[in-house]
């Protein structure tokens, strides 16, 4: 079932930089990926610290001004979505894991794969030069509505000044073909090299929900991507297709954006749902709760996904009957969700649990969440909406939604699989510490945030000042308590960093199987060697066979015959 | 893998590597030349006067290129089913056939863009023409890209090389045929 | 099915049609279209060349492309990106074409 292997590589460019192994593409994707999120880390200080001290200057920056303020908000986002948790959550671990939890010795085209992180990595570059060029990066929104980011306002064509947001439609582009590529290594690997007695069924749930994060990728992005060269156009020609002047039309880019934009979410949250049920299984030592529902119901959900993308524009003009449709669809959405939740802690229930660094991510990701779930049905009733859109209430919404999603679940998967690929184990004591000062630090930075949004505090406002009503104590003190929040939240990431670190060198040795799990990737030796297993396995059964009665061993490895 | 008979279907996992792969990369084409085309016809519906405006497209030449992009599907299909037979010389001669008329295509083209621009039918004329030079611009980007690939794989399966990877070309290329048989009457008829 | 394998054809994984036949319908068809935009009713015309632009994608996607002989899964991919283009349209059109141009057509 092997394709011809590549040989071996040996000199250090072809090992590490110009590697077709999927397990060094992996860790490309993922460095990059941790690398930016400092940078998306770094905004983020920027505005907070703003918002919470207005006008002061910044420690090691000096003061904000509002149109760096409005730079940093939207590259803030942009790379926190597209350079962070699309590369970390489905881009390394998609190449980590895929081949090796279906027996494979690589992905199907290698080279393919790696041509895909060198459009990634141009693209990664294009962004970061962005910030340099005259004018600075893009400053529309990571949402980049026109005509704001079309440029047609009298007197900002100014093609050399609006060069950072030439430079950001480029690298949204680029990276969306980077992702198109990998993609399709993704999906054939998955269908075609499936080792023996490897169905579909008894393929571990992350394998299923990172092909599924992929093929709502693939089928989402056209429409941007069409309304991206769109953009480009309207910016750099004078073209009119969202200029209303020219009889074009902005809601038109919004739908465009947003069709793409929801499924989107999903295809960060289908992979941490993944990794949730292979932690959860492991360290509970219980078979994951209705494995098949769960594939059934997030099949459901990704279909109901292309269907409710206008809850992001309910007070944008649209059709108002069309904003109980989508209402509609997007309250149906949370069900779906809700199973998956259930079933999580009916994995959980009775099992013999092991707190370990990632089973805390794990759980601390499903508490979490449920709160970024349920503020979403809130958001996603229109008449509901027509108030909190555009306030802090949605920030804090899609951030508890998001940094579960990303943060805890990145983690969780980096904590579990890092013996796995780096042959060492991380030091748990470290990981704990890091866990709790994060996780408590996150709901510091966003609690206050719902309140605050409700009091009428919008969104991508550089300075309150002209809003008496906004600048009362209580909101200073809740602007302050964020930014506090944040700040600490931010000093603790140095103890991921020391963990990653020292226990890459002086972590104790990770055997084959250190959590006794049963797929396949824990067959092997940490770390896998090149072509990753010496013969092709055979699977025997599926890969959540824990505390299965009548053994004596409370796992049963996939591919172990007895 | 092993061989299938002619006419016998294909298990969806059995599909080999190439084949598969290059009907993923359609798909997500097809929805990105499609999201093109959605957004021009949203637009088209609400805008009928636009049809005086497509009058401006030289149906003619239009229909040419049409001609000469199904001409060139026939050619580089026969390519295909030359490789399966080995026949090596006929999969060169058919490839560059095929090229051939991405050239043809091509200058068509040109020359409607400069007869066009001449009239002053620019880009940012109105938005119908921004969508015709975007459209037709973009598909001809992929003309250029279907000729690479399919001269770059000619040059090695006229050694007998990797000859599976024509037919893949050929997918990529009759992609590009389909698209133009839609932009074609949407551009160049209905006035 | 190896990239690396040299042989002097490869396996004919699927049936053929006679592509010929297949060519010489498509210019047919295509002569007809535009005989079609020479009709006095201009909505037929214009259903009927769309009608037909279909039919010209369907024989090359079945026939050139050999989706005839492919599993049914790949041609439910195609469909599918069809399908999700329609859901564009579909959410779309209610704010791109203006009701009071539905109801003065």
């Amino acid at each position: 079932m092997s394709h011809a292997m590549h040989a071996a590589p040996t000199s250090f460019l072809r090992k590490y930089v110009f590697a077709t192994d999927h397990k060094v593409i992996g860790m490309q994707y993922l460095i990059t990926g941790i690398l930016m999120a400092l940078v998306g880390g770094f905004l983020s200080y920027l505005f907070r610290m703003q918002l919470a001290f207005p006008g002061e200057s910044i420690p090691g920056f000096g003061k904000l001004a509002a149109s760096q303020y409005n730079i940093a908000i939207t590259m803030h986002g942009t790379i926190m979505v597209f350079w962070v948790a699309m590369p970390i959550l489905l881009a390394a671990f998609g190449n980590f894991l895929i081949p090796l939890m279906v027996g494979a010795d690589d992905m199907a085209f290698p080279t393919l794969n790696m041509m895909s992180y060198q459009v990634f990595f141009i693209s990664t570059v294009i962004l970061l030069v962005s910030f340099f060029v005259p004018g600075g990066a893009f400053a529309a929104g990571w949402t980049a509505y026109p005509p704001l980011s079309a440029g047609t306002y009298a007197g900002s064509k100014d093609f050399l000044s609006n060069m950072g947001g030439h430079l950001w439609i480029i690298a949204i582009a680029l990276e969306f073909i980077a992702f198109l590529m990998g993609g399709i290594n993704f999906l054939v690997t998955s269908f075609n090299m499936r080792a023996p007695g490897l169905s579909w069924f008894r393929l571990p749930v992350v394998v299923w929900m990172l092909d599924l994060a992929v093929l709502l990728f693939m089928f989402s992005i056209g429409p941007l991507l069409a309304g991206a060269i769109m953009l480009l156009f309207d910016r750099t020609v004078g073209t009119g297709f969202y200029d209303p002047a020219q009889g074009g039309d902005p809601i038109l880019f919004q739908h465009l954006f947003w069709f793409f934009g929801h499924p989107e979410v999903y295809v960060m949250l289908l992979p941490t749902l993944g990794f949730l049920c292979e932690i959860l299984a492991t360290f509970a030592r219980k078979p994951i709760f209705g494995y098949k529902y769960i594939l059934y119901f997030t099949f459901g959900a990704a279909l109901l996904s292309f269907i409710v993308w206008a809850h992001h524009q309910f007070v944008s003009g649209i059709n108002p009957r069309m904003a109980n449709f989508f209402s509609l669809t997007t309250l149906l959405i949370s069900v779906p969700f809700t199973v998956i939740v259930f079933a999580s802690i009916a994995t959980l229930w009775r099992g013999n649990i092991q707190f370990s660094v990632p089973m805390l991510w794990a759980v601390g990701f499903v508490a979490e969440f449920m709160i970024g779930g349920v503020t979403g049905v809130y958001l996603g009733s229109s008449a509901f909406d027509i108030y909190a859109h555009d306030t802090y209430f949605v920030i804090a919404h899609f951030h508890y939604a998001l940094i579960p999603t990303v943060v805890f679940g990145g983690f969780a998967a980096i904590h579990f699989w890092y013996p796995k690929f780096m042959g060492r184990m991380p030091n748990e004591t470290l990981g704990k510490w890091h866990f709790w000062i994060t996780a408590i630090a996150f709901n510091g930075i966003f609690l206050p945030l719902f309140f605050t949004g409700l009091m009428g505090e919008h969104r991508r406002i550089f300075d309150y000042s002209a809003w008496p009503s906004l600048m009362t104590d209580e909101m200073k003190l809740y602007r302050k308590f964020a930014t506090t929040s944040l700040l600490v939240l931010l000093a603790a990431q140095p103890l991921f960093f020391i963990n990653m670190i020292y226990s890459y060198f002086k972590g104790a040795w990770a055997v084959n199987n250190p959590y006794k799990a049963n797929s396949l990737e824990w067959s092997v030796p940490s770390p896998p060697p090149h072509g990753n297993f010496t013969e092709v396995p055979t699977v025997y059964r599926g890969a959540y066979e824990f505390s299965v009665p009548g053994r004596e061993a409370d796992y049963w490895p996939q591919d172990a015959k007895s | 893998m092993s061989s299938v008979a002619t006419n016998q279907k294909v298990e969806f996992g059995r599909v080999p590597l190439g084949r598969i792969a290059m009907w993923w990369v359609i798909a997500s084409e097809v929805v990105i030349f499609g999201g093109l085309i959605t957004c021009y016809l949203l637009y088209r519906i609400r805008y009928p006067e636009w049809g005086h405006e497509a009058a401006h497209t030289n149906t003619w030449l239009g229909a040419l290129n049409t001609f000469v992009l199904l001409t060139s599907s026939f050619t580089i299909v026969l390519a295909h089913a030359a490789s399966t037979k080995g026949e090596l010389k006929k999969v060169w001669l058919y490839s560059l056939c095929t090229i051939l008329g991405g050239f043809i295509f091509l200058g068509v083209k040109a020359v409607e863009y400069t007869t066009e621009i001449h009239h002053g039918f620019t880009i940012t004329k109105s938005v119908f023409w921004s969508f015709y030079y975007v459209m037709t611009g973009l598909h001809a980007s992929h003309v250029i890209a279907g000729m690479t690939a399919i001269f770059v794989v000619a040059l090695k399966a006229r050694k007998g090389e990797h000859l599976h990877r024509v037919e893949m070309a050929g997918l990529y290329w009759h992609f590009v045929d389909v698209v133009w048989i839609f932009l074609f009457p949407l551009l160049y008829i209905a006035k | 099915m190896s990239d690396h394998q040299q042989q002097n054809g490869h396996e004919d994984y699927h049936g053929h049609p006679n592509y010929f036949v297949i060519w010489a319908v498509l210019v047919v068809i295509l002569g007809i279209s535009l005989g079609l935009g020479y009709l006095g009713n201009h909505t037929l015309a214009v259903t009927l060349i769309f009608a037909l632009a279909f039919v010209k994608a369907f024989l090359v996607l079945a026939n050139f492309m050999h989706l005839r002989w492919e599993p049914k899964a790949v041609t439910a991919i195609i469909i599918f990106s069809m399908i999700v283009l329609g859901y564009v349209f579909l959410g779309v059109y209610p704010d791109i074409v203006p009701i009071e141009r539905i109801i003065a057509q």
